[in-house]
Parts: C-alpha cells; structure tokens; sequence
C-alpha cells in the first residue's frame, strides 16, 4: 500500500531524476561541433526546462520553503530563457532592429 | 491598458517578490515592501490593451507544457537542420508585450528569437527534425 508522503517522495525523486537528465543531455553538446545557435537550443533544455524539473521536485520535498523556491523558479525561468535570447542576438553580425520604446 | 492598472500592477508585482524574498508577511514588512515598490524608479510605460497582455500571459502559460514537449522530441529524435523563419507578432510598441513575445519565442527550445523587424515581427531560428 502507497501512502502519500510516500507517493509525494516518489515523485519529487522521480522530478530531480529528470531534471537531471535534462541537464546533462542539454549540456553535452556544447561539446560538439554544432553551430553556436544549435548549442544554444538544447543548452535552454537543461538551463530552463531541466532547472525547473529540479526546483519543482525541491518544492515538493521542502513544502515550508515555497516562497524562497517558488522565487528561484520564476527568475531561473524568466532569466534563462531572455539570457538565452541575449546570446543568441549577440551572436549576430548585424541584430534586426525594431527597437521598442 | 490605462496607465495607472500598469502602475498597480508593477506596485503588486514589486510587493510580491519582496514578500516571497522576505517571507514574511508583517505589518512592518508590507510596509516596507511597498514603501520600495513605490520608491523604485518607474518604467517608461505606453498604453497597451489589457486583453493583449493577458492572452500574452496565458499564451506563456500555455507555451510550458508545449517546451517539455519539443524537449522530449529533441531528445527521442536528432534535431540537426537549422532554419531562419518570421513569426508574426501583435506590432505593439509596448516593452511589456515585446518581452511576452520573446520570451513565449524563446521558452519553447526548438524556437529562440533573433530580434524584432520593424514591422513588428521576429526573426527565429529554428531547429528542425534531420541532418543539416
């Protein structure tokens, strides 16, 4: 019989695992020969949707700590992902400019 | 959106990140949580429809489970062709709805956007399903 904190400790383990996964995959070809904007695409796999597994499966294991958590994962997944789009833009010989105002 | 909605919120979302921060939900916190999100400089906001902002934002929310999916396909299958496409945007000049854009662009892992055109859409690079 599966009690839930048992069930809760599954999970969370089961979302580190990922996370985990998700990192290491997402890291690895930065290694390789691909282009510096390919690298950039599984690099936000493990930066953003890795990060996040790994936060979620925290959050889960430490429920009294949901509002420091809970602010890790907004700006990982918020600053991740504009950082992956700063680089990518940086990575332009000439950026496409329709600035804002 | 009127201006002064835009103001509330960005004094709500500044109290809420100081609350979570902090967590502590005080008196004396609240106030000074608020006396900072009052103090810190305002952004140079435009007038923007509401209801663009909060299909952004719902889009975004949307977009998660759609990133974890193109995730598992970039790991079950080799991405390897690379591609430049337009995607269209709203052409709003607000800050607020060009960052929702890049970001919902940019979550998704097989998409990050390279910049706006100045008819409001976004150069993407796109990773695709085969060789290069």
């Amino acid at each position: 019989m599966i009690t839930l904190p048992t069930l809760v400790t599954l999970i969370s383990d089961l979302l580190l695992l990922f996370g985990l996964v998700f990192w290491l995959w997402g890291t690895w070809p930065l290694l390789g020969r691909a282009s510096y904007l390919a690298k950039l695409h599984s690099l936000s796999i493990s930066d953003t949707l890795g990060s996040a597994l790994i936060v979620v499966g925290l959050l889960l294991k430490l429920p009294r700590e949901w509002p420091l958590l809970s602010l890790a994962l907004l700006s990982l997944v918020v600053w991740n992902t504009l950082f992956g789009y700063v680089l990518a833009v940086c990575s332009l010989s000439r950026p496409a400019t329709g600035r804002p105002e | 959106m009127k201006l002064w909605v835009f103001w509330l919120l960005t004094i709500g979302f500044r109290l809420g990140i100081w609350l979570l921060l902090t967590s502590d939900t005080s008196q004396f916190n609240l106030f000074v949580g608020l006396l900072l999100a009052v103090a810190l400089p305002r952004s140079r906001a435009i007038a923007v429809a509401p209801g663009l902002v909060l299909g952004l934002v719902w889009k975004v929310i949307m977009a998660l489970p759609e990133a974890y999916g193109e995730a598992i396909q970039m790991l079950s299958r080799h991405h390897g062709r690379e591609r430049l496409a337009i995607v269209p945007g709203s052409g709003s000049r607000s800050s607020l709805v060009v960052f929702l854009e890049v970001f919902l662009i940019t979550l998704t892992p097989l998409t990050i956007a390279l910049g706006r055109l100045p008819d409001g859409s976004y150069q993407v690079h796109r990773l695709e399903r085969g060789n290069p």
